[in-house]
This record gives C-alpha cells, structure tokens and sequence, in this order.
C-alpha cells in the first residue's frame, strides 16, 4: 500500500481527510497531513514532514500531494521528494484524494501518479444541463 | 452477460457514500460490472465513474455484469439500491 501526505495550507488538508473519509465510510490508514501556517519556518517544519512521510512508507513509496505548485507548502513538499521512493503532485483536491485512496493498493507509486493527476482533472467540468 | 434495469429509490441518489457503497460492493467480484445512464457507461467499480452519473432519485441505470460470478454481482448490488444504500430514506 502507498503511504499518503497532503502538505497544504492551514487546515485544507485535514478537511479533505475528513471529508474523504466521510465518503469512504472509514478513515483510511497511512494517510496524513501536514497544514502550514504562515508561522511555519520552511526549515523547521521540514523534519515534522520527514517524520510523517517516515511514518505513512509501508515499503511501497509515497505520494506527496499538496494544493498551489510554487507556494509554501508545495516548496516544502518538493524538499521530501526521493525520485521512485517519494513522488509529488500538486492540485489536490477532493476528487484526486479519493481517487488515490481508491488505487493505491492496485498501483505502483508512476501508476499512482497518473491516477491522482487524471482524477483530478477528470473532476474538473462544467455540470452538464438537468 | 446479465443486464437489469434499476430505479433509484434512495433521497440522496447516487450520492458520494452511496457510490462507495457500491463500488466496494463491485470490487469484490471478479466480472466486469457497468452501469449506463443517459449514454454516459462506467465502470461500477470505480467511485469517480459511479459519481460521474450523476443519477438523483427517480432516475434509471442499467446494470450490465459480465463474467464467472456475474449472477451473483447483479444480485448483490441490486439488493443495494432496493435496500436504498442503507440509508433508511
């Protein structure tokens, strides 16, 4: 199983843990976040992100997602990066959590990738017409 | 290849936990499992798809199962959305 980190602004990430879970029916284990605050020092906060991605890596690697590519946390994320062992992606959303929860028994960290990009994307759309 | 046309009775529709419900429902078997509404076909195993039809109450879906327990799979997730999900409403 593929450990999971969201690193984002304030309590983002924790309502999207909420949320999923809600939907789920269950809290989903190796699934952790790390919120950033603009009292965070980068360097400080560093190795509290080192110790969850430590905490969440059952041996299958870990997917970093965090929400603005280029802010804070997303510069934070890109430190914990350990190509093949940690990877990252930006844009999390709901959609995108719920669709690596979903697959990340069956893939393989490059797989893993993909999916949480494309489901992400894929929840991007104007609602069709009732 | 089993097919069954289903009603949605439940308030909330195809909602998020209903979806969940199901596509943990589906992942147990091993035969392909589908559901079409309004032209749109998904996967019954995947809960972005399942969400996707975004199917209220009211609304149909067909249930298409394919492979060797496929009888058994369109019972059970029929038994789902006659039980409405769970959700007593």
């Amino acid at each position: 199983m593929i450990g999971l980190l969201v690193v984002s602004h304030g309590a983002f990430g924790e309502s999207l843990i909420h949320s999923a879970s809600h939907v789920l029916g269950r809290r989903p284990l190796y699934l952790r976040q790390l919120g950033v605050t603009v009292h965070d020092e980068p360097d400080a906060i560093l190795p509290v992100a080192e110790d969850l991605i430590r905490y969440v890596d059952k041996g299958s690697g870990v997917l970093v997602m965090t929400d603005i590519f280029g802010a804070t946390p997303s510069n934070i994320a890109t430190r914990l990066l350990r190509p093949g062992r940690v990877e990252g992606v930006a844009g999390v959303s709901l959609p995108m959590l719920i669709r690596a929860l979903n697959y990340r028994e069956e893939c393989d960290l490059p797989a893993l990738v993909e999916k949480a990009i494309s489901g992400a994307t894929e929840g991007v759309m104007r609602i069709p017409p009732p | 290849m089993m097919k069954r046309t289903i009603k949605v009775s439940n308030k909330l529709g195809l909602h998020a936990r209903a979806s969940a419900k199901l596509t943990q429902a589906a992942s147990k078997f091993e035969s392909a499992i589908w559901l079409t509404r309004n032209a749109r076909r998904v996967n019954a195993k995947s809960i972005m798809g399942v969400m996707m039809l975004a199917a209220g109450i009211g609304t149909t879906v067909e249930l298409e199962t394919e492979g060797p327990d496929e009888e058994a799979a369109l019972g059970e997730i029929e038994a789902l959305f006659n039980d409405k999900f769970g959700e007593g409403e």
